[in-house]
C-alpha cells in the first residue's frame, strides 16, 4: 500500500538510483539492492544527506576543473570583444583624419565612437548572475527584474548600437568617391544586413526573453497566493 | 586546498547526497541529472567565498541548489521547444496499480504538481521544518503548511482512496 509517507522512502532511493544512472554500473553501496534505511516517516535521516569523502574530494576537482574552463571561454570573449574594439577605433579616427570630405570625416567619427561606447555599454549590460544564495522567491524577483532590464536592453538596440554603426559607414562611404552605383549597392546591402539583423533581435526577445519573463511571474504568483491551482 | 575547498567540503560531506536527489528531481525526463548535479556544484564553489553566514549553512546549501536547479530547469525547458520538460507525464492515472514502486509513483505525483509544491515538497522529505523550508523559499511558515497539507490530501485522494 503507497501512502504519503513512502514517499520518503522513495526519495531516498531516488538518490542512489541517479548516481548508479550517471554511473552506469552496478554499485555495491548505493546500488537497488541495498536495503533502505528504515524512514519512520516521509523525512530523510540526515545521515542520508551525507557522502563518502573520497566522492567529495573526486567531486571538488571536477567542479575546480569545470570553473576553470568557463573562465577561460569568458576570459577569451571578453578579450575578442576588446580586440575588435581596439583595432577599429585607431582605424576609424584614422578614416576620420584622412577622409576625402566632410561627410566621410564624420562618418569615421561616429564609428571611432561607437567602438568606445559599444562596448561599454555591453560590459554595462552583462550582469553577473543573480546571488543563488538568496531565498527562491527572492532570487526570481531579482531575475525578472535582470529579464525586464535585457528586454529593455534589446528593444533599444536599433539606437545604440545599429543607427551609429550603421549612420556613420554609410556617411563615410556616400561621401567617398566611389561611383554612385557602387554607392547605392552598398547603401541596399547595409539597409538589408541590418534589417536581418534587427529581425534575428526581435525573435530572440519573442522566443527567449519574453516566454522567460513570463514564466518568472508564473512561478511569482505561485509563489505569492498558496491558493492559487498548481495542477499541472 | 584553500579555505573555499574546505567549507565546500564540510558541506558537501554533509549534505551531499542531498544534492544529488535535488538533481535527479529537477532533471525531469532530460536525462542531465549528471549535468545538474554538476552545474549545483559549481554555483556552490562560486557562491562560497560570498557566503557571509547570514543563514545557516544548509540553509544557504538549498538555497543555491535550489536555485540553480530552477534556473538550469528553465533552460531545459526552453531547449526541449517550450514544452514542459517532467519525468513523468503530468496526468495523472486512476491511483497506483498493485506492485508498482514508491519511485515510479514519486515521479508521477512530483511530475504532477507546480513548481512551488515541487520545491516545498522536495524540503519536507529532506526533513526540514515549516520554518527552514520558509527561510528557503521566501514563503511564510504558515502558506507552507498549507501547502504540504494540500499536497497530502491530494496525493491520498489520487493514489490511496481506491
Amino acid at each position: 500500500m503507497i501512502d504519503f509517507d513512502s514517499l520518503g522512502r522513495a526519495w531516498v532511493r531516488s538518490g542512489t538510483a541517479a548516481r548508479a544512472a550517471a554511473r552506469d554500473v552496478p554499485d555495491a553501496r548505493d546500488g537497488p539492492d541495498v536495503p533502505l534505511p528504515d524512514v519512520p516517516g516521509v523525512r530523510v535521516p540526515p545521515a542520508d544527506r551525507r557522502v563518502q569523502p573520497a566522492d567529495v574530494r573526486a567531486q571538488l576537482a571536477d567542479v575546480r576543473a569545470r570553473a576553470e574552463r568557463l573562465d577561460r571561454d569568458v576570459g577569451r570573449r571578453d578579450l575578442r570583444e576588446s580586440l575588435v574594439a581596439l583595432l577599429m577605433l585607431p582605424l576609424f579616427a584614422f578614416l576620420a583624419v584622412t577622409a576625402a570630405s566632410p561627410v566621410s570625416a564624420l562618418g569615421a567619427a561616429i564609428v571611432a565612437v561607437a567602438c568606445m561606447v559599444i562596448p561599454l555599454r555591453l560590459r554595462r549590460a552583462r550582469l553577473g548572475p543573480v546571488d543563488p544564495g538568496r531565498p527562491v522567491a527572492e532570487a526570481l524577483r531579482a531575475q525578472l527584474e535582470r529579464v525586464r532590464a535585457q528586454e529593455r536592453l534589446l528593444g533599444t538596440v536599433a539606437w545604440w548600437y545599429f543607427a551609429p554603426l550603421g549612420t556613420g559607414v554609410l556617411l563615410y562611404v556616400l561621401g567617398g568617391d566611389s561611383s554612385t552605383s557602387f554607392k547605392l549597392v552598398y547603401l541596399v546591402g547595409v539597409a538589408v544586413l541590418y534589417g536581418w539583423l534587427l529581425h534575428m533581435n526581435r525573435r530572440a526577445v519573442e522566443t527567449d526573453v519574453r516566454p522567460l519573463a513570463t514564466e518568472l511571474r508564473r512561478w511569482i504568483e505561485d509563489l505569492d497566493d498558496p491558493d492559487i491551482d498548481e495542477g499541472a | 586546498v584553500d579555505a573555499t575547498d574546505e567549507r565546500l567540503t564540510e558541506l558537501l560531506a554533509a549534505h551531499g547526497a542531498t544534492l544529488r536527489r535535488i538533481a535527479w528531481a529537477y532533471a525531469g525526463a532530460t536525462g542531465e541529472e549528471d549535468d545538474l548535479h554538476q552545474e549545483i556544484l559549481l554555483q556552490l564553489w562560486r557562491a562560497l567565498p560570498s557566503f557571509r553566514g547570514d543563514a545557516a549553512p544548509g540553509t544557504w546549501l538549498y538555497r543555491v541548489a535550489l536555485n540553480t536547479a530552477i534556473s538550469w530547469r528553465r533552460s531545459a525547458t526552453r531547449r526541449a521547444n517550450r514544452e514542459p520538460v517532467t519525468r513523468v507525464a503530468a496526468t495523472n492515472t486512476a491511483g497506483a496499480p498493485p506492485g508498482r514502486s514508491e519511485l515510479a509513483v514519486l515521479e508521477e505525483f512530483m511530475g504532477s504538481l507546480g513548481p512551488v509544491d515541487r520545491t516545498v515538497l522536495i524540503l519536507y522529505m529532506e526533513g526540514l521544518a515549516s520554518a527552514e523550508i520558509a527561510d528557503v523559499t521566501g514563503l511564510a511558515p504558515g502558506a507552507v503548511a498549507v501547502r504540504v497539507h494540500r499536497m497530502k490530501q491530494r496525493f491520498e485522494r489520487t493514489y490511496v482512496e481506491l
